[in-house]
């Protein structure tokens, strides 16, 4: 095996996203279960989010995984410069996206619902919003970065709206929105950023983002 | 928040008045005791056989409503997905 599979960080992000990956598929699971009760909306949108996250967080792995092959094989790094990396930032920007849909319905569809019923109907027609948001993954994936800002800017201004409308404590939503922000910071690193240089940073992120999702589970699983 | 979730509410409620009555309630006395609109019970009770939550019996010519399997679930699991929702602002 080549020594650089052997570096700590690429089975650290090996066994994070592995983590993530199982934690993931069990809330998603729970929260199917009550969807499928209850057929609320709210659950819908939130379940579903928790499906886009593993389908991000697989796509950033491949594409560190990419990076450290890059190193070893040349050849490989030729051909990912074409074809492979294109389409990875391809489906990266439509998970984000994808992400975005579900993460906004979720905690709006209702505000939406009494704004504008029109609007409504057709945000909720997931065919159109799918089809709508593979054509911007196409269109948009070189300004990549500017999503990931937008993501953020969207989760600053939902906590800020939530919290000065509510009366009570949301403390899962405020935990929610933690790992948001995590993945955010990790959309950063690996567009702007080399990957292998912070590898405190990363162990912190992960360790966090890990507490968060069982934080999560405990709470849905009951 | 009360109003985006009423419609949980509802079926709990009538749900939980079939249970009471020992897992068989007559409609009339459904309708009167779940303090809907004529409409609106009608609505609930299509919604809840359609989702195999409650089911229609007839004993001695007489027409009941029963909680099945999925309509034990739904009360047991009722104050979870609540509070699921409640916390997440859902």
């Amino acid at each position: 095996m080549d020594p650089k599979f052997l570096e700590p960080l690429f089975w650290i992000d090996s066994a994070y996203t592995l983590t993530v990956f199982i934690i993931s598929i069990l809330i998603y699971s729970k929260l199917n279960n009550y969807y499928g009760l209850t057929a609320y909306e709210g659950l819908k949108y939130f379940k579903n989010s928790f499906i886009t996250l593993i389908f991000s967080f697989l796509i950033i792995y491949v594409l560190k995984t990419i990076e450290i092959v890059e190193q070893i094989d040349s050849l490989f790094n030729i051909y990912t410069m074409i074809k492979g990396e294109l389409l990875l930032h391809s489906l990266l920007t439509i998970s984000i996206l994808l992400f975005l849909y579900y993460y906004y319905m979720a905690f709006f569809f209702y505000d939406v619902k009494e704004m504008n019923r029109t609007f409504y109907n057709i945000l909720r027609n997931e065919k159109i919003i799918f089809l709508f948001i593979i054509i911007s993954g196409i269109v948009f994936t070189p300004k990549i970065d500017l999503i990931i800002l937008l993501l953020l800017c969207f989760s600053l201004y939902l906590v800020y709206r939530k919290m000065k409308k509510s009366q009570k404590r949301l403390n899962y939503f405020i935990i929610y929105n933690l790992l948001i922000l995590f993945y955010t910071i990790d959309l950063i690193q690996l567009v702007l950023f080399s990957i292998s240089k912070y590898f405190f940073i990363d162990m912190v992120m992960y360790i966090f983002q890990t507490i968060i999702y069982v934080k999560i589970w405990n709470e849905v699983k009951n | 928040m009360i109003k985006k979730r009423e419609r949980l509410e509802i079926i709990y409620d009538i749900l939980v008045l079939i249970n009471n009555n020992h897992n068989q309630m007559k409609p009339t006395p459904l309708l009167r005791k779940s303090n809907l609109s004529s409409s609106q019970f009608d609505k609930y009770i299509l919604e809840l056989l359609e989702k195999d939550f409650i089911e229609f019996s007839t004993v001695d010519s007489k027409n009941y409503y029963s909680l099945t399997k999925k309509g034990f679930e739904y009360i047991s699991k009722y104050k979870v997905i609540l509070k699921i929702i409640d916390d997440f602002d859902l």
